[in-house]
């Protein structure tokens, strides 16, 4: 069963367009960082900023701080499998598989499969993305100035990155980036939870699409208009983002809703609700 | 008369040191003042125009930017085309910005607010077109 739920989830148009929307994403903010030299920096002078476009801050940019993958976030990891409980029941898929094997292990494998599907729509392409920028981008720092001096020629004058483990960003930064991969699939899979728990309580699947989405830009307006933007979804998920996210912050949100929608999950998926 | 001779010389001292400090200050570039509320969304603000006095860095001393958010920063000629990279800024950074402007032009900084922020953010600081 957790194999046919596992086909489903990742051989399937949805997951493919989630990967392309992730893929586009990170594109469109590491198009706006630029090429690997700098198209401002005199040829003649590159030789003096060796690290201006380097594969760090590239990352960084296009994961969030240049590019739009921050907003569709929810949208992408709710995309391959959160709907799945109402398109098994309008396609009668649920009649047949339920005639095969317990309503309890349908639930608990496309919850799985569900769940690793969304961590892998809003991970992998960052995975992938991050090689491909190891490949052309320079692997280094410009040197951090000391006290009172500029910093000449650096796109991001950081000697920490904001927010949830920042410190890591200069002296560790490919396990900086690695985890920031870790937590964008721990964030997917999350916010995929939520979506499956939606659609086993609403009709429509557009709405189980939706809703997640729209809860994050709700949350993300009402933390930052009262002030607590460090609670914003949005800046969990990219907390260099803001000076204000910290682990506790980003855990304890992320926790909290996947907890939340997994009880939702146990407690609104029964087989009379879900099958009729 | 030695009295006047004295004076004199003490006027064509301080006349040189004035010309020679102004002159230093000028050929490095000087300071303008900024304080700007940049609307949300990825909206952008622009400061005053100036002309550069000569090729090569610009920089930003910002003081402050609100609420704990960074802003992009980069240079503009007076027709908005982009003639640097963006740069992020926040609280007391100083940074220096290489550019393709040239000297004679007359250009102005850019305050860009992310895509993810939602609020009005007020920045202040100094820039100077050139490198002071």
């Amino acid at each position: 069963m957790l194999k046919e739920e596992f086909r489903r989830a990742f051989l399937s148009w949805a997951f493919v367009l989630a990967l392309v929307i992730t893929s586009v994403c990170f594109a469109v903010g590491l198009k706006e960082y630029g090429p690997p030299f700098s198209l401002f920096t005199r040829p003649e002078e590159r030789y003096l900023y060796p690290f201006t476009q380097n594969a760090f801050d590239a990352f960084l940019c296009a994961m969030g701080l240049m590019g739009p993958l921050v907003f569709f976030a929810p949208l992408i990891a709710a995309l391959p499998f959160a709907a799945s409980f109402i398109t098994d029941r309008s396609s009668g898929y649920i009649t047949f598989i339920l005639s095969r094997t317990s309503f309890h292990r349908y639930r608990t494998s496309k919850y799985v499969a569900n769940l690793l599907a969304g961590g892998v729509s809003t991970s992998l392409p960052l995975l992938v993305g991050y090689g491909i920028i190891n490949i052309f981008y320079h692997r280094g720092f410009p040197p951090v100035p000391v006290p009172g001096e500029a910093w000449d020629n650096v796109r991001i004058p950081w000697v920490n990155a904001n927010g949830t483990f920042g410190y890591l960003y200069r002296t560790k930064p490919d396990l900086y980036i690695f985890f920031l991969i870790g937590l964008a699939f721990l964030w997917g899979a999350a916010w995929a939870t939520a979506g499956l728990s939606l659609s086993s309580v609403v009709r429509n699947r557009y709405y189980a699409l939706a809703a997640p989405f729209v809860f994050y830009i709700i949350a993300h307006f009402v933390t930052t208009v009262l002030w607590i933007a460090g609670w914003s979804p949005l800046f969990n998920f990219a907390p260099f983002l803001y000076k204000r996210t910290s682990s506790i912050t980003t855990f304890a949100e992320l926790g909290a809703l996947f907890i939340v929608s997994t009880i939702c999950i146990v407690v609104f998926a029964k087989k009379k609700h879900v099958y009729e | 008369m030695k009295k006047n001779v004295r004076s004199l010389l003490a006027v064509v001292l301080i006349c040189f040191l004035a010309v020679l400090v102004t002159g230093r200050a000028l050929a490095a570039g000087t300071w303008s003042y900024y304080d700007l509320t940049v609307p949300p969304l990825g909206a952008t603000m622009i400061t005053n125009n100036l002309q550069k006095v000569y090729n090569g860095l610009c920089a930003v001393d910002s003081r402050s930017i609100g609420a704990d958010y960074d802003l992009n920063v980069y240079l503009e000629l007076l027709d908005n085309t982009v003639v640097s990279d963006k740069r992020v800024i926040n609280d007391n950074t100083l940074v220096r910005i290489d550019n393709w402007a040239s000297a004679g032009q007359t250009v102005h900084m850019t305050f860009e607010s992310g895509w993810s922020d939602h609020v009005h953010i007020e920045a202040i600081g100094y820039w100077s077109p050139d490198n002071p």
